[in-house]
């Protein structure tokens, strides 16, 4: 297992070596998914779509889940504003928390 | 998605919840092995499709070149347009020009089929045999795309010298400033010395020089004893926490302190009995004032951590304090050999390269020497470009089972140390001859000093830059060390330049040194805030190649078979794979997190983790996991992970990380495919471009990857796994099929045994196959027995419980591994044996050729094919799919491969 850091010792770096530590508040809405979970509502809907036994009906979840992964916006003008709207306002900070890999 | 979709009916509940089980996980592993792992893939795709086998997988997990093919069938997959049931590309079809309804046509004007004709995305198998030769297609001299090969590489190289070069430049100058900040002769003799007396730069130095009675050999004495001089002290600091180590064994912390008072006595006496002949004993910067002052804070430092450290029954513990003073020595000992090191280039390496190229002997000698000093040049040239391609762009290194040639073994055990002692020699000439040329010039001097200026601007203006963008807790040094640098740059130039000509030579020479220094360091800064670390690395190259030949295949927008480099539509992002919502397997991207540098246990063996590129999220176990449409702000795409799970030649290649040596002379001749991403808990994991690139070449350089810097290094998954079995175990896939086509021609399984070790240690899986099958061979022949090996896979109760899968005794956590691997055997097809028989090393040719050409493209295709329909032929799904069909096909499997 990796050693604990202690955040102390480690204020000045070349590079922000900080401990493995949530960096970003915890988002308020649905609880994170896992890796894992978000791959079990994949493999749900891949079931469904290749006619298995007994996911004949597929949960709606799975197919949310799909659609949120994909972000329609991918114009390069949308993209160089967002990139800088971020560097206006110091960089993209935040998100969500990582997931637990389990 | 299908209009007749189950539609909800109300607001969807949070995706978070558990879903529906799905136990007897099935998994498909594409092993490493570039070209010939994906071409032996696009075989067995074909075949699995043709058998109707390709609806039981679940997963997808690549490596390397199975990724190539793996990236080819999901981008096929994400294409718009695709029907309910397109889960594969149709069989390839005829090629235009060459279908029969060419010969009964008229004599037409116009051959259909020509450039400009049907849209390649209309057959991407066969897109992909145009491609066989994906580097490369058109080889040649006079081929454009070689060329643009050539000037891509050629192109990175030398903006990696831009940064290099300075950096070590400066790094040896700095050095060169101690030896010049003497002010005495020895500062002179360092600047004059030169044999060059003709040159009328030198003139007024030698002057001086000559009025100072130096000649060469006492100047050369005289270095010698400045270069002692620190490293004296430091070895007498050495001896003093030696000793004081000794005194902590048995004594209480007061004895302590009185064995550190006899301790300081011991030091006086030492310092200035080794130093009582080289300078005067009665400045505090003499040589034994120096030790002294070194002793002291030895001292100090030593008095201070005893009155801090934390009482235990009102005694510091010994052992705390001797661990202290252990890890002093050992800093102690690797800073006066870096130092020494140092030194010995920046004082005396010009002398080294006069030896051989400025003789003043007689002319046979003279000759000789000079032939010795060409022939370590030549040498050092003709090695690292011989590293350059054994190491691009397969990177053969991460072949562990194929044996390397003598040659290259030899060049590989030379080549780093006389690259690199040949470049530090001609730098160490280059800053010295700097310095001597520059302090002669006042015109020089005044330019030198307003480049310094100049580039602390840029300086100050990438720290503004930094400090704005970063709110990570703590001190930004990098952005603050920036501006210190700034600041104290541009203040002491306009100074010198405010003193200019009013000074002694020494003064000016002291002053051309520093702001060389300084400017290296602003042009560095300035050049590197610039561009991306990946954009100068072999990686956007490799990129562009794979892409345009594996993802393009499915681009509806190309038109045509031209040559052409990748184009807009080729490349598809990663959050827009949907391969299972067509039915097909989720695919995992397999990558290596490097980790030569971290400092826990956990990676003191591997010094690498999986790393996972995949539609819904990308990470590691030990970075956490972000979502991929968020991370890197979404920008990550499927050709870039291909890449980097294709990544094979780095520097940095986890537990088969070469020596320190070999991994500098590898980042010196840019054999670097390996990306730096944001890693997923660091603070700036939306943000896809690392600012400063130079930082991120030294850091592959000097091997400091690590998962606790904001930017990880992620190179080959090979070198971590090559089979992609890890991947399928650690998510408890029962059923597993493996395409085994690492590079093997033991064959010694490497690849496997690896992985099988890898899934016991971490998860706790055994995995039992029968290599004995693929060892024994027909009688009187070379030719194989099997090509397809079944063998047994038994979870762990834990790992399963983990994992949330359904178990009631050790049968339930039983699976089945599929381990399906190229070999040749009598009833394979007549090209394919006749392909063996003028090609002894198929089908294990060296992964260094990744230039096939069509023969070698359709063996490999053909073998795979051939292997896995005979193999399974048997085994075809009946009626409608479900776990009890994936049971009984497995278990038809096994049957028929007891």
């Amino acid at each position: 297992m990796a050693e604990p850091s202690i955040p102390s010792r480690r204020r000045l770096e070349l590079e922000d070596r900080s401990p493995r530590v949530v960096d970003a508040p915890t988002p308020k809405g649905p609880v994170p998914l896992s890796p894992l979970i978000m791959e079990r509502w994949a493999i749900v809907l891949r079931r469904h779509r290749a006619g298995y036994a007994g996911y004949e009906q597929v949960d709606p979840r799975a197919l949310e889940l799909a659609r949120r992964s994909q972000r329609p916006d991918t114009s390069m003008l949308k993209s160089l504003m967002g990139r800088l709207r971020s560097l206006g306002r110091g960089g993209g900070q935040g998100g969500l928390t990582p997931p637990n890999p389990t | 998605m299908n209009a007749d979709e189950a539609r909800p009916t109300a607001a969807p509940g949070p995706p978070a919840a558990v879903p529906p089980p799905t136990d007897n996980l099935v998994g498909l592993a594409l092993s490493g092995g570039g070209i010939r792992s994906a071409t032996f893939a696009l075989g067995a795709l074909q075949a699995f499709h043709k058998l109707g086998l390709l609806p039981i997988f679940d997963y997808v997990s690549t490596v390397s070149g199975g990724g190539f093919t793996g990236g080819w069938w999901s981008a096929w997959l994400a294409r718009p347009g695709r029907q309910a049931n397109d889960r594969f590309p149709d069989a390839e079809d005829i090629e235009p020009t060459r279908r029969p309804s060419t010969l009964v046509r008229s004599l037409a004007p116009a051959m259909p089929g020509l450039p400009g004709g049907a849209p390649t995305a209309q057959d991407s198998i066969h897109h992909l045999r145009l491609f066989a030769n994906y580097l490369t297609p058109r080889c040649g001299a006079l081929s454009a795309d070689t060329w643009r090969a050539v000037t891509f590489y050629v192109r990175s190289l030398v903006f990696n010298w831009l940064a290099l070069l300075p950096l070590l430049l400066a790094v040896v100058m700095v050095t060169q400033l101690y030896f010049v900040a003497w002010d005495d002769d020895v500062a002179l003799g360092f600047a004059c010395s030169t044999p060059g007396d003709g040159d009328g730069s030198y003139r007024v130095l030698w002057t001086l020089c000559e009025g100072g009675g130096a000649d060469h050999a006492e100047v050369v004495r005289a270095r010698l004893a400045h270069a002692a001089a620190p490293l004296v002290i430091l070895i007498a600091a050495m001896a003093a926490v030696s000793i004081l180590w000794l005194l902590h064994g048995t004594s209480t912390p007061w004895l302590a302190l009185f064995g550190f008072l006899v301790l300081c006595v011991f030091a006086a006496y030492l310092t200035l009995a080794i130093g009582g002949g080289t300078a005067g004993a009665g400045s505090l910067w003499s040589l034994p004032g120096l030790a002294l002052v070194a002793a002291g804070l030895v001292a100090v430092a030593h008095l201070w951590k005893l009155l801090t450290t934390p009482r235990v029954n009102a005694r510091v513990p010994h052992d705390a304090h001797r661990t202290v003073l252990a890890q002093w020595n050992s800093g102690l000992l690797m800073g006066t050999v870096i130092l020494a090191a140092c030194l010995a280039v920046a004082g005396f390496g010009h002398e080294v390269v006069w030896f051989f190229f400025n003789p003043r002997t007689g002319w046979a000698w003279s000759t000789v020497r000079q032939a010795g000093g060409w022939a370590a040049i030549v040498a050092a040239v003709v090695s690292a470009a011989w590293t350059a391609y054994q190491a691009a762009p397969s990177g053969r290194a991460k072949d562990s089972a194929e044996p390397q040639g003598p040659t290259t073994r030899l060049v590989f055990l030379v080549a780093p140390y006389l690259v690199l002692g040949v470049l530090v020699l001609l730098l160490a000439l280059a800053g010295r001859t700097t310095i001597v040329s520059a302090a002669g010039e006042p015109d020089v001097v005044r330019a030198l000093s307003y480049g310094v200026i100049a580039g602390a601007v840029v300086q100050l203006v990438f720290a503004v830059s930094e400090l704005r963008r970063r709110r990570s807790p703590g001190v930004n040094l990098r952005a603050w060390s920036l501006v210190g640098l700034a600041i104290v740059g541009s203040g002491s130039q306009a100074w010198f330049l405010s003193r200019l000509g009013t000074d002694s030579v020494a003064f000016t020479l002291g002053h051309v040194t520093v702001a060389a220094i300084l400017l290296a360091v602003a042009a560095v800064v300035g050049l590197g805030w610039m561009s991306d670390p990946n954009m100068l690395s072999m990686h956007s190259f490799y990129k562009a190649r794979l892409v345009r030949a594996y993802l393009g295949a499915s681009n509806p927008d190309r038109r045509g078979e031209r040559v052409t480099d990748a184009v807009p539509g080729d490349d598809v992002p990663l959050r827009d794979l949907c391969n299972h919502d067509r039915g097909a397997p989720y695919h995992l991207v397999n990558t290596t997190l490097n980790l030569v540098a971290s400092v826990d246990l956990a990676t003191a063996q591997r010094s690498a983790a999986n790393f996972v590129l995949s539609s819904y999220y990308c990470g590691s176990a030990r970075t956490g996991y972000r979502l991929t449409a968020e991370y890197m702000g979404g920008e990550l795409t499927l050709g870039t992970a291909v890449a980097i799970s294709g990544a094979a030649a780095s520097p940095n290649m986890g537990s088969r990380t070469p020596s320190m040596p070999l991994v500098m002379l590898l980042a010196l001749v840019n054999a670097r495919l390996g990306f730096w991403a944001p890693t997923p808990f660091g603070a700036r994991w939306r943000e896809p471009l690392a600012a400063l690139w130079p930082f991120y070449l030294l850091r592959e350089a000097l091997s400091q990857t690590t998962d606790l810097s904001t930017y990880c290094y992620l190179t080959d998954g090979g070198h971590f796994d090559n089979t992609g079995l890890y991947a399928l175990v650690e998510r408890g896939c029962r059923y597993i099929v493996l395409l085994d086509c690492g590079a093997d021609p033991g064959p010694c399984f490497a690849d496997l045994g690896e992985a099988i070790r890898r899934c016991r240690i971490d998860f706790g899986a055994e995995i039992s196959l029968g290599v004995q099958h693929f060892l024994d061979r027909e009688k009187g022949t070379d030719l194989a027995t099997r090509q397809v090996v079944v063998g047994r896979i038994l979870y762990r109760q834990e790992h399963w419980d983990q994992l949330g899968l359904a178990s009631g005794d050790d049968m339930d956590r039983t699976g089945v591994i599929v381990w399906v691997k190229p070999t040749v055997t009598t009833d394979d097809a007549a090209d394919v044996r006749q392909y063996k028989l003028q090609n002894p090393a198929f089908p294990q040719q060296t992964t260094l050729d990744q230039w096939y050409d069509e023969a070698q493209f359709e063996s490999y295709r053909k073998l795979a094919y051939d292997s896995v329909t005979n193999a399974l032929r048997g085994c075809q799904p009946s009626g409608q799919l479900g776990a009890e069909q994936v049971q009984a096909i497995f278990r038809s499997f096994e049957t028929a491969y007891p």
